[in-house]
């Protein structure tokens, strides 16, 4: 094991995370040590010397691994929860706001043509890329609204 | 989002938090989170549960739900804490409420898992019966799932007493067919959630009749023994 993976190993020691968020804090830190390295080592100094310099002025061990937690904790879930509750929230509003008050989606081309909807739409888009750390989330947010859109639009005789 | 973070501690971390509880450390702080969650959660799914009537009964099921919920909640937390006090528990009302809560949480982050399914169902069926139905297995699920969250923080949290402890152990089976009991018919008093199709938005109705023979009732009708007037 290299002394780049031991810090990291001490790091990870105080991190009980979800593996996803773990393994994403480990890779950013292993990312600015190496940096930190390279920028080393082309300054003349030895791979040890560069790393131990680059481990100071970071901060890294476990008091890090303690303070990483404490920031990331509970993120990953409330990243899914949020993936989870926003797309029937916006679900809802689309049909409260945009749809005829039976519940069809007769002359829907005509949701097309209204501000509202774009608007519900870029919010839809906007929201989970600015606020969720995770692009997947957002982009299976933004998906599940299009499917739910399309379900409407295309079975028109879906009486909500 | 710092509030909704709690669900993780508690879903993944859930002897940590606990023997937290135990020891009565942040219970405001884990109160305050659960109960912020619990709503959001609970509003979402109750907007669900009523938009397939109206928009004014969306709008009345989100607020009814998590007040159903909490409404049960406090009517049972003092029967928990006397009766746990009865056999030797050293918990306070706030230790009881906040594990009480942490069931409650654990039921609204479920049901906010269902409510796309839900939602799914409710464009793709327009079975009224069926969705109500839909709707009780889900709650069903979701609470029976709550309540074995909150046996399990229970024997956490006086797993240093052990004087009456299988006493307690019994308190908390009780307590939870009376919680059933209390919720379902607070869930009848404060109805309509779904809202009958054929009748207008009420944001009450008369009491009269109670929730098991409504959900039999509802049975029969799907399987074809009668209709439901």
């Amino acid at each position: 094991m290299s002394d780049l993976d031991y810090l990291l190993r001490q790091v990870q020691s105080r991190l009980d995370l979800d593996r996803e968020t773990e393994q994403d804090v480990l890779a950013e830190i292993r990312v600015h040590l190496e940096d930190a390295m390279e920028r080393g080592m082309a300054a003349g100094l030895s791979r040890e010397v560069s790393l131990s310099r680059a481990a100071e002025r970071f901060g890294v061990g476990q008091e890090v691994g303690q303070a990483l937690q404490a920031v990331h904790a509970g993120w990953g879930t409330a990243e899914a929860v949020a993936a989870a509750g926003l797309p029937v929230l916006l679900a809802l509003v689309l049909r409260w706001l945009l749809f005829a008050p039976d519940g069809t989606t007769i002359g829907w081309q005509q949701v097309l043509s209204r501000p509202a909807f774009w608007i519900v739409a870029l919010v839809a888009l906007l929201v989970p890329l600015l606020k969720l750390r995770r692009w997947r989330y957002a982009l299976a947010t933004w998906g599940f609204f299009w499917f739910m859109t399309v379900l409407f639009t295309l079975l028109p005789a879906l009486r909500w | 989002m710092n509030d909704l973070a709690i669900i993780e501690t508690v879903l993944r971390n859930r002897k940590v938090f606990f023997a937290e509880i135990r020891e009565g450390i942040d219970l405001g702080i884990k109160i305050r989170a659960m109960l912020v969650s619990s709503v959001i959660f609970l509003m979402l799914y109750g907007a669900v549960m009523g938009s397939t009537h109206s928009l004014w009964q969306a709008l009345s099921s989100a607020v009814k739900l998590p007040v159903l919920f909490l409404a049960t909640l406090i009517v049972c937390s003092p029967t928990l804490y006397f009766f746990n006090l009865l056999f030797g528990s050293s918990q306070s009302l706030s230790q009881n409420f906040a594990l009480i809560l942490t069931a409650i949480t654990v039921t609204a982050v479920l049901l906010l898992s269902f409510a796309p399914i839900v939602l799914f169902f409710l464009l793709t069926t327009s079975h009224y019966q069926f969705f109500k139905l839909l709707n009780v297995a889900v709650f069903a699920i979701t609470g029976g799932v709550g309540v074995a969250f909150l046996s399990q923080g229970m024997r956490i949290v006086s797993a240093g007493a052990q004087e009456g402890a299988r006493a307690r152990r019994n308190v908390v089976r009780f307590w939870v067919i009376v919680y059933a009991f209390a919720g379902s018919q607070m869930a009848w008093t404060l109805r309509p959630f779904i809202g009958a199709p054929s009748m207008k938005f009420e944001l009450f109705r008369q009491l009269g009749g109670n929730f098991y023979a409504n959900i039999f009732a509802s049975l029969g009708e799907i399987l074809g023994f009668f209709t439901v007037r």
